[in-house]
């Protein structure tokens, strides 16, 4: 459910642990942008820069391995894609497009910078639920990599959508796609 | 070479102005190690009241995962790099092997420290955790370029790549 307020929905994920006024901190330096269905976010081995929170609507996810794109998530609204981007830019892993009518906000790595001067406490908020997010990715990726080189796995099996994910774009066992 | 000397000079800390060095040099414990060092150890548990993690000043780190022949050179890291992360970040156990591979610098931060950083110098701690951060980018996009590799058909290619016998 997504709250009247658009500060307010970025408290759901993005700012646990901020209040309102913080929230209105981070939505003041991003950038609101209007998609159609169909229309794309980011485009997979594009150069990419940036995040993007779903204010409305849902964001499909699709990767190509080589035999064709396959949808590996959906994003919904309180979530988001490309804190890989936005805080090392470089070629996107996979292609974002609006699966329907979206709202969206975008944080550049410019906004992050001024974000980080104007509401310090607001960009550490977020940088510690980003790389929390990013701590869970690379233990599913590298569960899936161990799979593939046959290499034991110190820990329980990964968990949460980007596990999830890599098995249904490479298979459970990491078998080729 | 003293330690705020080294931390001017790491090309990943360019966010800080000099001053904010300073503060982080007050805060970070800097220590020498020998080449061969295990700094970080795989599997090792992580307690969430004194637990670290380390920025490398000087010399380079070899990070790995596995052992004998099943052992994967995953990154090379050099000076301004973070390791040890989850350390600060949800204490999990430490997920790779750090080895010092040449003689190296390393400074560590507790999350006690840290905590009171983000109190005492709040625009300090946003931009050490920027430097965590971006780091994660770096692994997760490196990682998933691996998983890429494999999934492409070359795994011979990517065990060469990863240092892998056989």
């Amino acid at each position: 459910m997504v709250s009247e307020n658009p500060a307010a929905t970025l408290t759901l994920r993005l700012l646990p642990d901020a209040d309102l006024e913080q929230a209105e901190q981070l939505a003041a330096v991003m950038t609101p942008e209007v998609l159609l269905a169909g229309d794309p976010v980011i485009e997979q081995g594009a150069s990419s820069a940036g995040l993007w929170f779903v204010r409305e609507g849902r964001l499909s996810v699709e990767v190509d391995g080589g035999a064709g794109p396959v949808q590996v998530a959906t994003i919904e609204p309180g979530h988001w894609v490309g804190e890989v981007s936005l805080l090392n830019p470089g070629p996107a892993s996979a292609t974002v497009r609006a699966a329907e009518p979206c709202e969206l906000w975008h944080l550049t790595p410019e906004a992050l910078d001024q974000l980080r001067v104007d509401a310090p406490l607001v960009a550490l908020d977020m940088l510690q639920t980003l790389s929390r997010d990013l701590v869970e990715r690379i233990r599913a990726t590298d569960h899936h990599l161990r799979d593939r080189l046959g290499v034991p796995h110190p820990e329980d099996a990964p968990t949460g959508w980007f596990g999830g994910a890599l098995k249904r774009l490479f298979g459970a066992e990491g078998g080729p796609a | 070479m003293n330690s705020l000397q080294l931390l001017r000079e790491a090309p990943g800390l360019d966010l800080f102005t000099d001053g904010e060095l300073e503060v982080l040099d007050r805060v970070l414990v800097a220590r020498a190690h020998k080449r061969g060092t295990l700094l970080v150890r795989e599997g090792a548990s992580v307690d969430a009241v004194t637990a670290s993690m380390f920025l490398l000043l000087a010399g380079e780190v070899d990070v790995s995962t596995g052992r004998g022949a099943n052992t994967v050179h995953l990154e090379l890291l050099g000076p301004g790099a973070p390791f040890g992360m989850n350390g600060l970040i949800d204490h999990s156990p430490r997920g790779a092997d750090c080895r010092a591979k040449t003689d190296v610098v390393t400074a560590e931060l507790t999350r006690l420290v840290f905590d009171e950083l983000v109190r005492s110098h709040t625009g300090v701690a946003a931009k050490f955790q920027h430097v965590i951060a971006r780091q994660l980018a770096k692994d997760l996009r490196h990682l998933t370029a691996l998983v890429q590799q494999a999934a492409a058909g070359d795994e011979d290619g990517l065990r060469r790549r990863l240092g892998m016998a056989g």
